[in-house]
């Protein structure tokens, strides 16, 4: 068995650098839960143009939820959720709703239009994303965000048809590109998302 | 004049007591069809109460509206929602309610023909094992 040669004071630095990470981590209200701050997905918003995410969000707050448009159950309770919170959020407050495809075969920018004016979303305010299915998946990734495709079935016209069973998320980011919170998408809190958003904001 | 008035009225009123019933033994409450574009889907909500001695099942859904109508029930495992068919229909128990509500049990209009806005309305054919088919005009509306 190797013997250990390192000086007695170098444990006790390292217990202190730990026992003071461990302090800064309990002292935040919101840790950070995935740090995308390096990354840079190459999106597609509503209307076409290209979109890095999270970069091109930067000094903004963003609520982020991930849906699909043929989703008839679980996506729209959670669009209606972050619409509720939107009204909440003065205009003026540096803080966007994001909406991700999980379905970005199905889902062109088009489609995403044709949501955002099904819900009567303020497209100042918001943006839905699509982009090839690698850089869906490779996002998806470094967000844990699971989705898998339920098995095929026909229309009676030979149309194949899909559903989507995926991670119930809505996901609070910081103005640095990092998600400092998450919560149960169709269930969230209207009351609890506000008042996250309004701590982080004054927290930066 | 008078007394054909009075016939009619008679017939009107035997009628609705006819009707009445049979929606004395199966109440639909609350069902409304949530808005969507033409070829998005949409959902069902709303509640059935069988007023019977008798457990019925609800086999089938079936609307204009869509090009299939399905009963499907979303189920949350780990923090992830799952659809998943219910073929075989749902069991309303005797002096009982049966809830399709969002994420939950719920009736999933699979590709709409036309766009539904809040204030149209749509037909639709609920199937039952034991009793007739029961026909409803469901108001579109978000909640």
């Amino acid at each position: 068995m190797p013997e250990n040669h390192r000086p007695g004071w170098f444990s006790g630095v390292l217990f202190l650098l730990i026992v003071g990470i461990l302090l800064v981590q309990c002292s935040s209200e919101f840790p950070v839960e995935h740090d995308l701050s390096q990354k840079a997905f190459r999106l597609i918003d509503q209307n076409g143009h290209s979109v890095t995410f999270p970069a091109d969000f930067r000094d903004t707050v963003l609520l982020v939820a991930f849906i699909y448009t043929a989703c008839p159950d679980i996506c729209p309770l959670t669009t209606d959720r972050l619409l509720e919170v939107s009204k909440r959020i003065p205009k003026e407050l540096p803080v966007r709703f994001v909406l991700i495809t999980l379905d970005p075969q199905r889902d062109t920018p088009q489609q995403l239009r044709s949501y955002a004016d099904l819900y009567q979303l303020d497209l100042q305010r918001w943006r839905l994303l699509t982009g090839t299915i690698a850089t869906i998946d490779s996002l998806r990734s470094a967000m844990e965000i699971y989705a898998v495709r339920s098995p095929l079935k026909k229309l009676p016209d030979g149309t194949a048809y899909y559903f989507i069973n995926h991670t119930d998320a809505l996901c609070l980011f910081d103005r640095q590109g990092r998600e400092r919170q998450r919560y149960k998408g169709s269930e969230a809190d209207v009351e609890e998302v506000v008042r996250d958003v309004q701590q982080l904001l004054s927290q930066q | 004049m008078r007394w054909q008035g009075a016939i009619g009225f008679l017939l009107l009123l035997l009628w609705a007591c006819s009707s009445s019933d049979s929606t004395g033994e199966l109440e639909f409450r609350n069902f409304r069809a949530t808005p969507g574009k033409k070829g998005f889907n949409a959902a069902l909500y709303g509640v059935i109460e069988n007023n019977t001695d008798f457990p019925e099942t609800l086999r089938t859904v079936t609307s204009p509206a869509a090009k299939v109508t399905e009963i499907h029930r979303t189920v949350h495992t780990d923090g992830i929602a799952m659809m998943q068919p219910v073929p075989e229909g749902v069991v309303i128990p005797p002096h009982s309610t049966f809830s399709f509500r969002p994420g939950d049990y719920h009736i999933m209009l699979i590709q709409l023909q036309h766009s539904l806005q809040v204030g149209d309305s749509i037909e639709v054919t609920f199937s039952f094992a034991r009793m007739a088919p029961q026909h409803l005009v469901v108001p579109v509306k978000w909640r």
